[in-house]
């Protein structure tokens, strides 16, 4: 899977939207509000497990979106390769392999995470009114829930 | 009551047409609403069962599928199908909860509970095929996913069963209440039937009814006309219109019965029968008709079938057809007529109703004519001989007048009465003198020319009209031809004997110019020959005097003077010498209106001559002796009635017979009776007259000699007279005056004579105070006169009767001027 995600080529990303991204999760999951922090290292594959033990599922998008290359430029400071690396070196370092599920649609992605309890992905905030996207929970970041003042995911 | 039947019929059926419909409505009612809950509950259910069914398969399917591929991208839309086909599922069964059928409520609860199980499981295993834990995925499958998918098959099954159930039962409710419906159905369309069929059999005898009014009010039209036409018909019968135009109206009338119908009628009788009518015939068959006359009356049925052969032959060379020929008869069963109808051949014709109907109103017209024919002669003709009468004799005198006027001739009309003709009729009676006129008609008859007339004008009087004379002369050769006709004996019963006639002759326009001086003068002749001993003629003269003429007139007239009531009785009282009513004399009175008052003395002498003495002296007896009896009755104290009475009335010899019958009949005691005889007719017959007195006498009945002193008889034979009293002749009495010696001498003996002889004594015509003291200074007995009493009705002697006054007191009260003598009484 990381192999695949790894191989796909990498399209020139255009500016970032202007409505921001939004971080979402099941609607289960008792996490409502997460610090940036943790939600970056949650990406990193450092912190790979929800308050009520849960291993945590990442969602991606493909290489070419709008949120992947945000993930990757604005959040993450890194590009697919050393991303693909870092991810590589976990699993060389003994520890569980992070769990990355690359989807080709915001909706997709919306879906997965509605039947995911443990899934978190990052879509394009004007997804979110879609029907995909209608079962899942958007998560605060620091507090903030998209185009509220001083979220940060934008 | 057979209304009533059917009316209570047709409201059972009405009844029963309403439950039957109000059962079938609520059965299929019932049955819709089965039918409903059957397709809402049970067929809905049961779609829903089977959605219910086929999305978990559904979801399982696409489960499966997103366990079987690896790539998320490819996983998620098997998991969004299952995911849909689940909440589908939780629809249906929503839908299936809202049908709230109880039955299968807890079937729904159970499986939407294993649903919900298998449905937490999958999610559970989706989560970990997405998260790539393939292999927890299919552990978790084996142990939770698939057995909790079993369940959830199972608990669909047990509703599936639950609605299967529950459809069977309703699918048998629905059937009982559609065949509970059947019944109320089945009564309501065989209710409705029968309201259908009694609507039809109404409506169609509706339809008759009115088709039989519209047929009445056709006959009733038919017979409208019908009606007046036969009116029509009458009216032309009443109004004599002539016979062969109503025939013909007849016939038309009948005609438009049937248009092709002809019919033809023959109208007389005795073989005298004449076609009338013909009417809608060919000419040429009209015309043979009228050469075929019907039979001669009678009922023989030969001829009318040879009538009725020869008919249809007729007819048939025509191409006709003949009805059998329908006899008219009058109600004495003398045929009048015949009528009969033709038809094209070949074409049935109901014949009877036609000819009936024709047959009345022709047999009506026929002898209406039939009888004013009859009646016009009998009014002009005697009803004996058949000769003309008085009226038609007239007539043709009338007329032969005017043609001898015109042609310078002259016209004899001759008077003929017969001689002693009455003699006959009253011996050999009425039969034998019937007989005598009809022969003595028929030898006038053929002795005449064809040109002259004979008419019976009386009993036994004939006239006869003599015309076209160039003379009067010629009339003589005409009377002397009718007298040599009387030279021949009559055959009277079994005896011959001649008998004579006396002819008077009257000549126009010499002896008068119209018919009734012509016959009054030719009668006046016949009595001038009368009395020259009759069995000849005279001519009229005009120097026959007028006293022969009042003769002639009163003879004439008195023939008929009882039967017009022309005669009457007055009574006269006779008193004794105290003035006492000793008797009352019974007065003939004859009043004519032509001839005025007629006084005894000149009637009753020709009332012998004319032989009607005796009819008249009867009459008279009669009527006194009823008054008599009715005095009699009224407790009047009339000692007797006087009764004049003629010597001719004893002739016959049957005299004392009828005076016995008369007072039996009247109730009158034969010595109440006075009949009083002249002194002459006594000494005519004396011995046959004498015989009858003697009879009556010992019945009682008392006899008087009047007008005693003027006949012829000694005073010698007044002593073998059987009478029992004497009237002295009013002659004698009217002497009796101051001076008249010779008159009193003759009265004084005559008294004494008939006192010595036992007899009493009456004096008529005692007028004055001295006439009546002279009598009873010489002894006569009772007195009668106007000085006395006048005669009078006898309703004016009741009331003096009654008055119960003297009777002689009102003769004394006159004034001697008005004792005025006058008409002595009979």
């Amino acid at each position: 899977m990381i192999a695949a995600l790894l191989a796909a080529p990498m399209p020139h990303y255009a500016a970032d939207p202007a409505g921001g991204f939004a971080a979402v999760v099941h609607q289960s999951n008792p996490t409502h509000n997460l610090r940036f922090g943790d939600m970056l290292s949650m990406f990193e594959g450092a912190s790979r497990g929800w308050a009520n033990g849960s291993r945590v599922v990442l969602v991606e998008r493909d290489a070419g979106s709008a949120p992947f290359r945000y993930l990757m430029g604005h959040l993450l400071n890194t590009t697919p390769g050393e991303y693909k690396r870092s991810l590589q070196n976990i699993e060389y370092r003994g520890d569980l392999p992070v769990s990355i599920k690359v989807l080709n649609s915001d909706a997709a992605a919306c879906q997965f995470v509605f039947n995911v309890p443990s899934a978190i992905a990052i879509v394009e905030a004007g997804s979110l009114g879609s029907r995909a996207c209608s079962g899942i929970q958007v998560l605060r970041i620091d507090g903030k829930l998209p185009g509220e003042e001083g979220y940060r995911l934008k | 009551m057979k209304h009533w039947f059917q009316r209570i019929f047709v409201a059972l059926i009405v009844l029963g047409a309403i439950l039957g419909s109000l059962l079938g409505t609520r059965g299929l009612k019932q049955a819709a609403i089965s039918t409903r809950d059957l397709y809402r509950v049970d067929t809905a259910g049961s779609q829903m069962e089977s959605d219910l069914e086929y999305e978990t398969q559904e979801s399982r399917r696409a489960f499966l599928y997103a366990l079987a591929v690896t790539d998320p991208n490819d996983q998620l839309p098997y998991v969004a199908a299952a995911r849909g086909a689940s909440q589908r599922v939780g629809e249906t069964l929503n839908r299936l909860r809202g049908l709230k059928v109880p039955e299968i409520t807890r079937n729904v609860e159970d499986f939407e509970h294993t649903w919900n199980k298998y449905d937490q499981a999958r999610d559970d295993i989706m989560a970990l095929i997405l998260e790539g834990n393939a292999a927890a995925a299919l552990v978790v499958e084996s142990k939770k996913g698939q057995p909790a998918f079993a369940r959830a098959l199972g608990s669909l099954h047990a509703l599936k069963g639950g609605l299967e159930v529950r459809a069977r039962a309703d699918s048998l409710r629905v059937n009982a209440t559609l065949e509970r419906s059947i019944g109320g159905l089945a009564a309501f369309v065989l209710s409705t039937l029968l309201i259908l069929g009694l609507l039809i059999k109404a409506n169609r005898s509706r339809r008759q009814a009115l088709e039989a009014l519209h047929a009445t009010n056709a006959d009733l039209a038919a017979a409208k006309e019908l009606e007046r036409e036969r009116a029509s018909i009458l009216e032309m019968v009443s109004t004599r219109a002539a016979l062969s135009r109503t025939l013909e109206q007849i016939v038309e009338m009948a005609s438009r019965r049937d248009q092709e119908a002809g019919a033809a009628i023959w109208a007389g009788s005795a073989g005298e029968a004449q076609l009338q009518t013909a009417a809608n015939l060919p000419q040429e068959l009209a015309e043979a008709l009228k050469l075929h006359p019907p039979p001669s009356s009678g009922l023989a049925p030969a001829g009318l079938e040879e009538f009725s052969r020869h008919s249809r032959k007729l007819a048939a060379a025509f191409a006709f057809e003949a009805s059998p020929p329908k006899e008219l008869r009058e109600a004495s069963g003398e045929r009048m007529g015949m009528l009969q109808m033709f038809g094209p051949m070949g074409r049935a014709i109901e014949w009877q109703p036609i000819l009936d109907q024709m047959a009345q109103l022709a047999s009506v017209a026929i002898e209406n004519s039939l009888l004013y024919e009859r009646l016009a002669f009998q009014a002009q003709h005697d009803t004996l001989t058949g000769l003309p009468n008085r009226l038609l004799f007239q007539d043709r005198v009338q007329q032969a007048s005017r043609a001898a006027q015109r042609h310078g001739k002259k016209v004899a009309v001759i008077w003929l009465d017969l001689d002693k003709y009455k003699q006959i009729n009253d011996t050999l009676g009425h039969r034998v003198g019937d007989e005598v006129l009809c022969e003595v008609a028929r030898r006038l008859q053929g002795c005449l020319r064809q040109s002259d007339s004979v008419a019976r004008v009386g009993g036994d009087e004939f006239t006869v009209l003599a015309q076209d004379l160039a003379q009067p002369q010629d009339a003589e050769r005409v009377a002397a031809t009718i007298l040599a006709t009387f030279a021949l004996p009559f055959q009277l019963a079994a005896h011959q004997a001649t008998l004579g006639a006396s002819l008077g002759i009257s000549i126009f326009p010499e002896h008068g110019e119209d018919p009734l001086t012509l016959l009054r003068n030719a009668d006046l002749a016949m009595y001038s020959a009368k009395r020259a001993g009759g069995g000849t003629f005279r001519m009229f003269r005009s120097a026959l005097s007028d006293s022969m003429q009042r003769r002639v007139l009163l003879e004439r007239e008195l023939k008929t003077a009882l039967e017009r009531n022309e005669l009457h009785l007055e009574y006269q009282p006779l008193l004794d010498r105290n003035g006492k009513l000793d008797a009352v004399e019974a007065l003939l009175r004859w009043n004519n209106p032509e001839a005025g008052q007629v006084s005894p003395a000149e009637f009753i002498p020709i009332a012998e001559e004319t032989g009607l003495i005796p009819s008249i002296g009867e009459w008279v007896t009669r009527s006194a002796c009823r008054s008599a009896a009715r005095w009699l009755q009224l407790g009047y104290d009339v000692p007797l009635v006087a009764v004049n009475v003629s010597a001719l009335q004893f002739a016959d010899g049957k005299f004392t017979e009828l005076v016995e019958r008369i007072l039996l009949e009247c109730g009158l005691p034969p010595s109440q009776l006075e009949l009083e005889i002249t002194e002459t007719a006594l000494m005519d017959n004396l011995v046959g007259v004498v015989e009858q007195i003697e009879l009556l006498r010992q019945l009682g009945v008392r006899f008087a000699i009047d007008d005693f002193g003027t006949g012829y008889s000694s005073l010698s034979h007044l002593q073998n007279l059987p009478v029992d009293c004497v009237k002295i002749d009013r002659s004698f009495i009217k002497d009796l005056e101051p001076g008249a010696q010779g008159c009193t001498t003759m009265v004084r003996g005559i008294i004494a004579l008939a006192h010595n002889l036992g007899l009493r004594v009456v004096a008529e015509g005692v007028e004055t105070a001295h006439q009546l003291a002279l009598l009873n200074t010489l002894g006569c007995d009772i007195n009668q006169g106007y000085f006395l009493h006048r005669p009078m009705s006898a309703e004016a002697l009741e009331e003096l009767l009654q008055a119960k006054r003297p009777l002689a007191e009102l003769a004394k009260d006159l004034p001697e001027s008005e004792l005025i003598p006058s008409a002595s009484p009979a």
